[in-house]
């Protein structure tokens, strides 16, 4: 069947509400990665042969990553009329007994994480359970959560709900509304919706996603391409990875609503090497889409064409830089060159070229939905939105968590239960973002904030650095990532790293000297400015803030030879 | 290289309609071998008409081809909450594992599995990583 229009739409949302919400017993599991490295895929497989055994016709499903990736394997039982219950930590042998209470309606209580008295389509609810039982009434409840509450689920909102490889089940959760919506608009309506919202680029720079649409709208050419920029690299930031894995059509579909504003009838979805699954469960995403009529020729009997292809990295971290990316996509060495001109007016084959990183493009369908006034109301003063934050390090709860621009770091922490050990610092923004020390945790999550504080919002992850973690460790590490990485091109990032990861190898082992630090701290200020690309420029940001706010610690290795924290031991003292 | 391989690279090669996708038949050549051979480079070349050297940029530019092949691949993440957690010196103890290409990965995007390995293509905790390799010894 092909999707002409409303009418076939709701045929499919109807048909994917009863697979979301069976009349008999449904048992998921969570399969992202998260899941999947603490041995979902076996727990699956146990729950098939259990179900097989004791109740045959209970339908298993999978879903994506819930966010609570410090409880993997996940599994929820949904029954119908009664509150959705979520166990955590669930093991091969506790599967026996986990099918066994979902039959009989009761709960092994040791497993158990919460419950879910009704699920939400943004604002609107959707009952789950008519009555709670007192059995059920001493779980806590889902939304009543801490660390629920101080998040606003929208980017994530279907992970963990949906099949990411059944369409119909995220056509049944509202899904692709928005494009049938915008389709009947005009390409500038939707580029003024999405400027008035204050969308701005969620890969780092923080740029008017609305004036760039506009600047490729506008730009000369007939031919003219979208790309979704995936190709998140940075070390210790899985979000995108889940986004991708749990809900691969909020993304497509903001790809499709781009393409159609901007008049692309060609783009690239451009995933990072090393995310098989991502790439597999887009690639069954596209298909799906495919054969419903929603991309392709004529979508949705609205004569407009597209086609969406995906592109795999080749596994380096400059492609995520736009016009490395474009490289790669033509075959060639992902090597960035210099703008202007911008890909909006040469990009792809040096044609018109839209690319937006792929939180972005998932946060269109929502606007278009929603409204830009709407939208506008959530976040801070010059960054709207929500942003999707991977938080991880020496946290309790790492996970994945979303909260609404203009959220202090204290609170993200608070989220995430709070840091193991003492908090020493946290970094913001992925390697090319910075550290903060803990006299910053009043700085509200935004692009500007996070910038004035001397860091970076990047693309959103956050790293707990606590009394266990050695600063100069810490910049050492960054900096002999971006020596790795850096593309060779120009003589700042080349050589200026490198001179400045030997140092920091020598003042971690033992052998720094007096006036290292003004040496180079010499180098790296130029390379901000000298540096080709966005790469290079951020590359000293990690130095130069641990540099910045514990200056002190690195003394201490210099002059007594001493790692505070323990972690530096070669030609230290004890 | 025999018949049947060239065979099938010819299929890869003719898949690509309008501009051929270097990177992409360079990928599935890697996909389906764990490597790419001297001889599949200089037949490509030879194919799609792309100097040798071309190719030879592409392939050591880009982590994601080994022009060696392995048969066990063990991916250590070094990301962040990996690096935070110990994966370096976990790298250090797997360096040099006979039978395995032992590689460094930036980020396995699992961090609540930290130190995380990928171990022929399966995610795990680096401990049941551990576990998996002695098993199989």
């Amino acid at each position: 069947m092909k999707i002409r229009g409303d009418r076939e739409l709701n045929t499919i949302k109807e048909k994917g509400a009863k697979l979301l919400y069976p009349s008999d017993l449904k048992i998921t599991v969570g399969e992202a990665s998260c899941g999947l490295s603490r041995g979902a895929k076996a727990v699956e497989e146990t729950i098939l042969e259990e179900v097989k055994r004791q109740k045959p016709g209970i339908k298993i499903g999978v879903v994506g990553c819930n966010g609570f990736c410090h409880q993997e394997p996940i599994v929820e039982v949904i029954a119908p009329g009664k509150s959705k219950i979520t166990y955590g930590k669930v093991t091969k042998e506790r599967v026996k007994e986990l099918v066994q209470s979902a039959i009989r309606g009761e709960v092994v209580k040791d497993l158990v994480l919460f419950r879910s008295d009704y699920g939400d389509i943004l604002d609107e609810r959707i009952s789950y359970a008519t009555n709670v039982s007192s059995l059920l009434k001493e779980i806590p409840e889902y939304h009543s959560l801490p660390s629920i509450k101080k998040q606003q689920r929208y980017i994530l909102r279907k992970c963990g709900l949906i099949d990411p490889e059944n369409i119909e089940e995220y056509i049944a959760r509202e899904g692709y509304t928005s494009l049938l919506k915008a389709l009947k608009m005009k390409p500038r309506e939707i580029i003024k919706q999405v400027k008035d919202s204050g969308l701005r680029g969620r890969g780092g720079a923080g740029f008017s996603t609305g004036i760039k649409w506009e600047a490729c709208f506008s730009a000369k050419g007939k031919e003219k391409y979208i790309i979704c920029n995936g190709s998140e690299g940075e070390p210790g930031i899985g979000m995108h990875r889940s986004l991708l894995e749990s809900d691969p059509h909020s993304i497509i579909e903001g790809i499709i609503i781009a393409a159609y504003a901007i008049g692309a009838h060609e783009g690239y979805f451009y995933i990072r090497d090393g995310y098989p699954l991502a790439i597999k469960r887009v690639k069954k995403a596209i298909d799906e889409a495919t054969a419903l009529g929603l991309l392709g020729e004529n979508i949705a009997n609205s004569r407009f064409d597209f086609n969406l292809k995906v592109k795999r990295g080749g596994g380096v971290f400059i492609c995520g830089e736009e016009t490395s990316l474009i490289a790669a996509i033509e075959g060639r060495v992902g090597e960035p060159r210099q703008r202007p001109p911008f890909p909006v007016e040469a990009g792809l084959w040096s044609k018109p070229t839209v690319i937006n990183n792929l939180e972005t493009l998932a946060n269109v369908p929502l606007i278009i939905s929603q409204g830009s006034e709407w939208y506008k109301k959530i976040g801070s003063k010059t960054s709207k939105g929500t942003k999707v934050i991977s938080l991880t390090g020496n946290i309790k709860n790492p996970g994945l968590i979303e909260v609404p621009m203009g959220t202090t770091l204290k609170e993200i922490i608070e989220i995430g239960g709070g840091p193991v050990n003492k908090l020493k610092a946290i970094q913001t923004g992925g390697p090319s973002g910075g550290v903060l020390s803990s006299n910053h945790l009043d700085t509200p999550l935004g692009f500007d904030e996070l910038k004035n504080a001397g860091s970076l919002l990047g693309s959103g992850g956050m790293v707990v650095i606590d009394e266990g973690n050695c600063m100069v460790d810490v910049a050492r590490y960054f900096t002999a990532f971006f020596e790795d990485e850096s593309c060779g091109k120009c003589v700042p990032c080349r050589e200026g790293l490198s001179k400045i990861r030997e140092i920091l190898d020598d003042i971690a082992t033992g052998k720094g000297e007096e006036g290292d630090l003004e040496y180079i701290e010499h180098l790296a200020y130029p390379m901000q400015d000298g540096a080709a690309c966005a790469l290079g420029k951020t590359s000293v940001n990690p130095f130069l803030t641990t540099l910045k706010y514990f200056r002190k610690e690195y003394e201490t290795h210099i002059k007594e030879k001493k790692c505070p924290s323990g972690v530096c031991k070669e030609g230290m003292m004890k | 290289m025999d018949g049947e391989e060239k065979r099938s690279f010819e299929q890869v090669i003719r898949k690509q309609k309008g501009e051929v996708d270097l990177l992409g038949v360079l990928q599935e050549v890697e996909e389906r071998y764990g490597q790419i051979s001297k001889e599949a480079l200089s037949y490509i070349s030879d194919k799609l008409d792309v100097p040798l050297s071309t190719l030879y940029h592409l392939v050591t530019f880009y982590p994601c081809f080994h022009l060696k092949p392995a048969e066990k691949v063990a991916k250590i993440c070094v990301g962040t909450t990996c690096h935070l957690k110990g994966g370096e010196s976990f790298y250090q103890q797997l360096k040099g594992m006979a039978g395995y290409r032992v590689e460094k990965a930036r980020c396995l995007g699992c961090c609540n599995s930290a130190p995380a390995i990928e171990l022929n293509g399966e995610l795990m905790s680096g401990d049941t990583g551990k576990e998996r390799i002695k098993e199989a010894k």
